[in-house]
This record gives structure tokens, sequence and C-alpha cells, in this order.
């Protein structure tokens, strides 16, 4: 069983063990526990973000630590993530897949509620550990105050009418560079009191919270270019190709590119707007800009100088990430 | 100018993608236009990358397909 593969199956069973011990009912638990496998079944971890929740144990492996030591911290950051998932699914109204098809807005919010304080239930451990006792207070005072600043990440892109490229940038760090960051410099401090260090680790999780943004962004395209696919057009006009190339084309052409996402639920018309997109170089200009995000969390990850075997995995997982794009 | 607006200039004048083909330095240069070292760097790396300027190049829609793929 790879490295990997073990860190999430022992992250896993603190989750269920934590569960076991909540007071909450078979059925609820069990409603949780089905909201997670959309992070992917066993065996198939190798594609899907199941495997970001080991990034805190490789940070900490990393630093000179025993990655066991994070297993409560890596399974609250886990929670914390899908609850997040959910939330911005409803916010896009974007549950149409099983099982969020069944359960509805307002069961998933719920679900959400239940796993951001399975999460919190989780973080309470840290007080109960040697390892973590000395540092629980400020895991928790990091992580709260990440959770506020995406929040208001959140918040700006919900409401900004008209985000510019700089806008968006400030809120995919906010949103996704934050979290991640806080995966890898928390997963650190278990190990490590070097702010040098730590704040290494924290760039190398910023950009790769960034780089998963745009891939969240692009998975919105329809592959045929004949339309967008079964998210809202409030969701498109937020994305990084559409604001891309409202920022670049001259007056006219956005005038055109507006009108035609506003028609985009005629084919013709998301036609000629993702065509449009396609002529201003949005691709070029992810492309490059992934580039740029690849080579910062290298640099950082290389001025980290972590240790082996987690220096591997955290390379390979930004290699798999960038590499096929 | 920044990034962005460079990487539009590169697609809608063919002028100047034909220069940077022979020099980027210069291209950029020759139309009044200003990068920095690493943006440049991270430019001629994305364009390779992208197939720009070949038959293979890399379009919206093979880059969703891939992050659906990944996601």
């Amino acid at each position: 069983m790879s490295f990997q593969r073990q860190s999430i199956n022992s992250i896993l069973r603190k989750i269920e063990y934590s569960w076991q011990l909540s007071g909450a009912s078979s059925s609820f638990i069990e409603v949780m526990h089905r909201a997670l496998p959309f992070f992917g079944e066993q065996g198939q971890s190798e594609q899907n973000p199941l495997k970001w929740s080991a990034l805190p144990g490789f940070c900490c492996q990393a630093a000179g630590g025993d990655p066991r030591w994070v297993d409560g911290f890596a399974a609250a950051w886990l929670l914390y993530y899908v609850a997040a998932h959910i939330m911005d699914k409803v916010e896009d109204q974007d549950i149409l897949e099983s099982p969020w098809q069944e359960w509805g807005s307002r069961v998933s919010i719920n679900i959400a509620s239940g796993l951001y304080f399975s999460a919190s239930l989780l973080l309470t451990d840290l007080y109960s550990q040697n390892e973590s006792l000395a540092i629980a207070n400020e895991i928790n005072g990091d992580l709260y105050r990440a959770f506020l600043r995406m929040c208001a990440g959140q918040q700006r892109d919900l409401t900004q009418p008209e985000p510019s490229l700089s806008d968006y940038w400030d809120n995919a760090n906010d949103k996704s560079g934050v979290f991640f960051s806080m995966a890898c410099r928390l997963g650190a401090r278990f190990a490590t009191s070097d702010n040098l260090k730590l704040q290494c680790y924290e760039e190398y999780g910023r950009n790769i919270g960034i780089l998963i943004q745009i891939l969240d962004d692009l998975e919105d395209f329809q592959g045929s270019g004949e339309g967008f696919g079964k998210v809202t057009m409030q969701v498109i006009q937020r994305s990084l190709p559409v604001i891309y190339a409202l920022e670049v084309l001259p007056d006219q052409e956005c005038i055109l590119l507006k009108k035609e996402l506003e028609q985009a639920y005629n084919q013709q018309a998301a036609a000629a707007a993702f065509k449009r997109i396609e002529k201003s170089g949005a691709s070029y200009y992810i492309i490059t800009e992934m580039e740029r995000l690849r080579s910062q969390a290298r640099s950082s990850l290389e001025r980290a100088q972590p240790e082996q075997p987690a220096d591997m995995e955290l390379f390979d997982l930004l290699g798999d990430l960038t590499y096929q794009f | 100018m920044s990034l962005a607006q460079v990487v539009y200039r590169m697609s809608t004048d063919a002028d100047f993608a034909e220069l940077w083909r022979h020099n980027p330095e210069d291209a950029l240069e020759k139309k009044g236009l200003k990068l920095t070292r690493e943006e440049l760097a991270f430019l001629s790396n994305g364009l390779i990358r992208g197939g720009f300027g070949s038959n293979n190049s890399v379009g919206l829609s093979e880059l969703a397909l891939k992050a659906r793929n990944w996601m």
C-alpha cells in the first residue's frame, strides 16, 4: 500500500472513530458518510482530491516530524474541505448529481453543518495529545482566522458585479489559496517552529490551492465548445476564462460577449461566446498562469528543504496537478 | 502592459506573434510592450505547453476536459 494511501486510510479511520463517539444518530452519521464518497472510493485516490488530505501529514514529515501526529488535524481539514464544497455547490445552485439531487439544498446545508461541527470536534482532540497540546491554541486560531478570510473572499466573489482580473486572483487566493496554505503550514507546524520553513510550506500550499481553483473554473466549461455545461451563467461569468476575456477585449467586443453570455441558454449564443473567449487567447493565458503557480510552488518547496520520503510525495502532488496541462 | 494584455496581443496580432517567434524580447520592444524577465519566461513556457501557432494548440475545450478528468 502506498504511503499516500496509508495516510488517507488513517485519516478516514480517525473520522469514523470520532463519529462513533459523537453521540450523533447512526442515520445522520450514515448520511455524512455518504457525503464523503464524492472524494473517491477506496483505490481511486490517485485521481481525486481525497489525496489532498495527505498534505498536512506530508508537510509534517517533510519538516522532520511523524505524519501520524497530524492525523486528527488532517481529518478535520478534510471535513472542512467537504463541507465547504457542499456549501459552494448550494451557493452556485449546482446540486445536480447524486446524492445531492436527492437531498436538495436544505438537507445539503444541514449535512455541511454536521461536517463543520465534526471537524471542530476533531480539533478539540489537539488539547489531549502530547505532541499538539502546546500548539493547539495556535492551530485553532490560525485556522479560524483563515476561515474568516475565506468567507470574506467568497462574499466578494458572490457579490462583485463585474470582478476584474486582479479581483479574480485576490478571490482565488482568499477562497482556495488560504485553505491549502493552512493545510501545509499547520501540518509542518507540528514538527517545527522555524518561521522561514513554515512560510515556505504556506506558499507551496497557497499556489496549489489557487491551481485547484483554476481547475474548478475550467471544469465548468463544456468540452464540446457548444455551451457552458450544467452550471448557471452567474458561475460562468465569474470564471477565469470569462474574466480574462472581459479584461483584454476592446469595449465593443466586451459588449458583444456580455450579450452572448446573457443569451447563452441559446446554443448559438453560447457557441459564439465560447469562440470569442477562445480567440482572445484565454487558454494560453491560463496555461501561462498555471506555469507561474507551478514554478512558485516548486521554488517554495525547494527553499523549505523538505526531508525524505515526504519531499518526493510533495513534488509528485505538484507534478500530478500541473504537468498534464 | 500586463501579462494578460500581452497574451491577447499575441493571439490577435499575427505580426507580433511572428516577431515573438524569432526573438521575444525584441518583439516586446518593437511593440512598446514590457514584461518582467520572470513573466517572459512563464509566457514562453506557457506558449510551448499550449502549442501556440502549431497544429496541436491546446484550446479551452481540451483544458476543460483535462480539468474534469483530473477533478
